[in-house]
Formats: structure tokens, C-alpha cells, sequence
């Protein structure tokens, strides 16, 4: 299997400059129209990688949820924004330190989580994912998970209502 | 089948085979688009008493009578056209606005049922890889409006940010249905469980009516066909979103418009009306289940459904914006939710 292992480690590769690349477009572009694409080929290259995990359902989510419909709400938000200031984008050296800080804390936070973390297969598990693993999924999502499921969908449900309350006392303020 | 095996287990085999299928499904969309559009424009000539194309023939002038080769003179026309990309338009985006469009539109096929055994990738998820993968349609309708720098482009830009995802909402909902019965997203078991059951658009498999209502409104929504083309509305817009598109960057946007009508097609061949299975009667006979008699069947059976679109495009008139709105919320989505209750209650008391 040195052909598989070959292909799964060039698309690894591929993957992750994808990415890479693409989020530090994200923060690097002067344009925000530009950083949302590049926001959305790093969500790609994402869902590229749980693909290469086995996680296929989770990775068509990804797209579905955050290119399809987050990254397109994010750039129609970009689009009410007057022109000079979306093209003119800079920071102060506060805002820039401030950023420079969040994101080293982000990553000590990750790199100790990865360090510490036992990467050997747990003894319980088999090699091979399991064939049909979004049946189990599902059974374990309205069976052992029920009650986090539900509670997702109340949050939802809440955040749902809010949106619309905050917009019908909008209209009626005008 | 054992040499073509051991053919795509090399390196250079498995590159050589994943170009000739990418090449197989390109010339079939080409082809496919090809004739869609001299059929839509016949088709729609007829219903509205007019001729339709009439002058330009194929080869030898064969067929000049039903403009067999108006198309392909049109693509060719398309080619040699000046590519404009306005002054102040943002050229990069204007660039990869067309590419974001067709390479989705493209990449759907990779999952579709043509027939049985004929399909490029069974993926287990496929029914919400085509829902994902059409959803990245509009990141490169938006990013081609905003790019043009015209405010036609842009106005077409807005309706589409909030109709596109409106509507998919109903039109993923409607796609559950036929899930629930067939207890798969895998596109071929969805098949066959049609070949068991019957096809879920009948009252003794499931009685999927509910989500076919729903489905096929949303998925012409999705398309931009004229009821619901808003988007580019002529005669407010005067192309929506793909206004200073000239040449082959706009020949993608159409290319991708087209395809994706087939496509929806036939996914609802798929969900609703037993794939690439023969109808009752026939599909006693053995060999209906050969690929290219299956392939046959499906290709028909899409057929007949995009006929039914082009027949409500060429009918009705195009909706408002608002009307459009409360079209997909305050009808679409009830009903798709309606039928999920109905099909959980019918698998539930009927199986």
C-alpha cells in the first residue's frame, strides 16, 4: 500500500499549504472582500483535511455551513460597508500588539494541548475507522448524546428568536 | 477488470484514471449543455409561438430547419469575443468569480447516478456532498457581482446573497424525504431501495408528493429559471450579476447555469422517480439493469423533468422580490417540515 500511503501523505501536503496560505491571506490582504474569499479557501482546505480523517459528513458540513453560508453572510456584511473604508483597512500599533498577543496565546494554547496529548492509538480502538461511521454517529447523536443535541438546537432556537426580536425593534425605531 | 485494478493501484495509472474521468464527465456536460440550450430555446418557441432558432445548420447543413448548429456557433462566437473587464472593476476577483461557479457545477457529477455501476465516486455522504458542493455556486455569483463595479451587477449580487441561501434551506429539507425512506445518503443505495420499494414518488413507496412540491420550485430558484431569476432579471437588471462578463469568462457563467440545470434534474430522477431504474412493467426484463439500458433510463427520465421546467420557465412570469421571500419561508419551508413528519410517521407505521 506505498501508493495509498503516498497519495494520502501528497494530499495531506497539498491540504494543509492550502490552508496555510489562505489564512495568512486572510490576515495579510488589505482588501476585506479578498480576506473573506481566502477566508473560505482555508474553510475548503479544512474539509479537505477531516476528509483524509474519515470524517466525510463532518467535512460536507463544513462547506455547507461555513463556505455556502457563513463566509457569503460575511461578505454581504462587507458589501453595506462604505467603499473607502473597506478598501483602506489598517490597524494601530495597539491593535496590532493586541492581535500579535491573542494570537501567541492561541498557539501556546495549542502547542501545549498537542504536546501533552497521548497520540498512540487508545488499546480499545481498532486501526480501520469503522464502514458505515455516520450511522454510528447518528445512533450515538439521539441516543448517548441526546440531551447536548437538544440543547444545541434550543441554543439555536434562542439565537434564532433573539435575531428576530433585535431586528423588529430596529424597524420599528425608524 | 482485474488489469484496471491493478492499472489504477500506480501512481501514473491513478492520475491517468481520475483525468479520463474528469474528461468523460467534462464532454458529457459540454454535450449536455449543447442541446440543452437549442432544446430550451425550441421548446420555449413553441410554447410561445414563436420558431425558435431556424437558420444555422450542422454539418452539411444538416438540420438547418431546427438550428441544430445555432448553439455551437453561438460557443464559438463566445470564444473569439474580446474578454472586457471594466476599469475599476477588482480584476482578480472579476477572474475567479466564474472559476468559483463552474468548477462546483462540475464537481457534482462526480456523484451522480448515470446508471447502474456508472458512477464516478459512491460517496457515502452523497446526497450532502451535492447539497455542499452546489452551495459553493454562489460564493462565485456574489464575488462576480461585487467585482464588476456596476451597480446592476451589484443589485443582482444582493437578491442572490439573500435568495440562493434562502432557498436551499426547502430544497435540503425536500432532499431528506427519499433519505429517510431509503435510510442512506449514499445516491446508488437510494437507488435500490427504489428497486425495492418502488419509487418514493408513489403512494405504496413512501408518497414523496410533498417533497417533490417543495423540491422543484426551490431547485429552479437555485438555477435562476425565470420565475425565480431575479437574480438577472432582464428588465430591471439588465443581466443581474453577470453584466460586464463578456466572452468565455461569461460563457462559464452560462456553462455552469446550464449544467446545474441538468443536474437538478436529475437528482430529482434520483430521489423521486427511481433513478436510472425502468418504469413498472419493464423492469421485470433482465437487462434493463445493464448499464447502458439503465443509463438510457436515466438520461430519459432527466430529460422529461428538465422539459417540465422549461415548460413553467416559458409559462409564468417572474415573481418579486418579496414574493420570493415569502414563497420559500412561509410556504417551502412549512411543507418540506410537514413532509419530514410525514415520512418519519409513514416509516414508522407503514414498514
Amino acid at each position: 500500500m506505498l501508493s495509498a500511503n503516498l497519495w494520502y501523505n501528497l494530499a495531506f501536503i497539498a491540504l494543509s499549504a492550502v490552508t496555510l496560505v489562505s489564512a495568512l491571506m486572510v490576515v495579510s490582504m488589505k482588501d476585506m472582500v479578498r480576506c473573506a474569499v481566502f477566508l473560505s479557501f482555508s474553510f475548503i482546505g479544512v474539509a479537505g483535511l477531516y476528509i483524509l480523517l474519515h470524517a466525510e459528513y463532518l467535512a460536507m458540513i463544513q462547506v455547507l455551513v461555513y463556505v455556502g453560508a457563513v463566509t457569503v453572510l460575511i461578505i454581504f456584511a462587507i458589501m453595506l460597508i462604505p467603499q473607502a473604508a473597506r478598501r483602506m483597512m489598517t490597524e494601530s500599533a495597539t491593535q496590532r500588539l493586541t492581535g500579535g498577543m491573542v494570537g501567541l496565546l492561541v498557539f501556546m494554547l495549542l502547542v501545549s494541548v498537542l504536546l501533552r496529548f497521548n497520540w498512540s492509538p487508545r488499546p480499545g480502538a481498532d486501526a480501520q475507522p469503522p464502514m458505515e461511521a455516520l450511522r454510528t454517529f447518528s445512533m450515538q447523536l439521539l441516543s448517548t448524546y441526546l440531551i447536548p443535541f437538544e440543547v444545541a438546537s434550543v441554543v439555536l432556537l434562542v439565537a434564532l428568536i433573539g435575531a428576530i426580536v433585535l431586528a423588529k425593534e430596529e424597524q420599528n425605531a425608524a | 477488470m482485474s488489469s484496471l485494478q491493478h492499472l489504477i493501484s500506480t501512481p501514473v495509472g491513478y492520475v491517468v484514471w481520475i483525468a479520463a474521468v474528469a474528461l468523460v464527465i467534462l464532454n458529457f456536460i459540454l454535450l449536455s449543455v449543447l442541446i440543452i440550450i437549442l432544446a430550451l430555446r425550441k421548446v420555449m418557441g413553441a410554447i410561445q409561438s414563436r420558431i425558435g432558432p431556424n437558420r444555422v445548420g450542422g454539418p452539411l447543413g444538416i438540420g438547418r430547419r431546427w438550428g441544430l448548429g445555432q448553439t455551437a456557433a453561438d460557443a464559438l462566437k463566445l470564444f473569439v469575443k474580446e474578454d472586457v473587464i471594466p476599469a475599476n472593476a477588482d480584476r482578480f476577483l472579476f477572474w475567479l468569480a466564474p472559476i468559483l461557479v463552474f468548477i462546483p457545477a462540475f464537481m457534482v457529477y462526480v456523484v451522480m447516478p448515470f446508471g447502474n455501476g456508472l458512477i464516478a465516486r459512491d460517496l457515502n455522504v452523497g446526497i450532502v456532498y451535492i447539497a455542499a458542493v452546489t452551495s459553493l455556486g454562489v460564493l462565485g455569483i456574489i464575488l462576480g457581482g461585487w467585482a464588476s463595479n456596476n451597480k446592476y451587477s451589484l443589485i443582482g449580487t444582493f437578491r442572490s446573497a439573500a435568495h440562493l441561501v434562502s432557498y436551499e434551506v426547502p430544497l435540503v429539507l425536500a432532499m431528506l424525504g427519499p433519505v429517510m425512506l431509503s435510510g442512506s445518503l449514499r445516491l446508488q443505495d437510494i437507488v435500490q431501495a427504489q428497486d425495492k420499494l418502488g419509487w418514493f414518488i408513489l403512494p405504496q413507496a413512501g408518497f414523496q408528493l410533498l417533497a417533490l412540491i417543495v423540491y422543484l420550485p426551490a431547485a429552479m430558484a437555485e438555477v435562476n429559471l425565470t420565475p425565480f431569476d431575479i437574480v438577472e432579471a432582464e428588465s430591471e437588471l439588465v443581466a443581474g450579476f453577470n453584466t460586464e462578463y463578456s466572452g468565455m469568462k461569461f460563457a462559464l457563467f452560462f456553462l455552469a447555469e446550464f449544467a446545474n440545470m441538468f443536474t437538478l434534474s436529475a437528482i430529482a430522477t434520483t430521489l423521486f422517480f427511481g433513478g436510472w431504474l425502468a418504469p413498472w412493467p419493464l423492469d421485470a426484463l433482465p437487462f434493463m439493469k445493464s448499464p447502458p439500458v439503465s443509463l438510457l433510463w436515466f438520461l430519459g427520465k432527466s430529460t422529461l423533468v428538465l422539459l417540465f421546467l422549461m415548460w413553467v420557465r416559458s409559462t409564468l412570469p417572474r415573481v418579486r422580490i418579496d414574493q420570493l421571500m415569502d414563497l420559500c419561508w412561509k410556504f417551502l419551508l412549512p411543507v418540506a417540515l410537514l413532509n419530514i413528519a410525514w415520512t418519519g410517521a409513514y416509516v414508522l407505521l407503514f414498514r
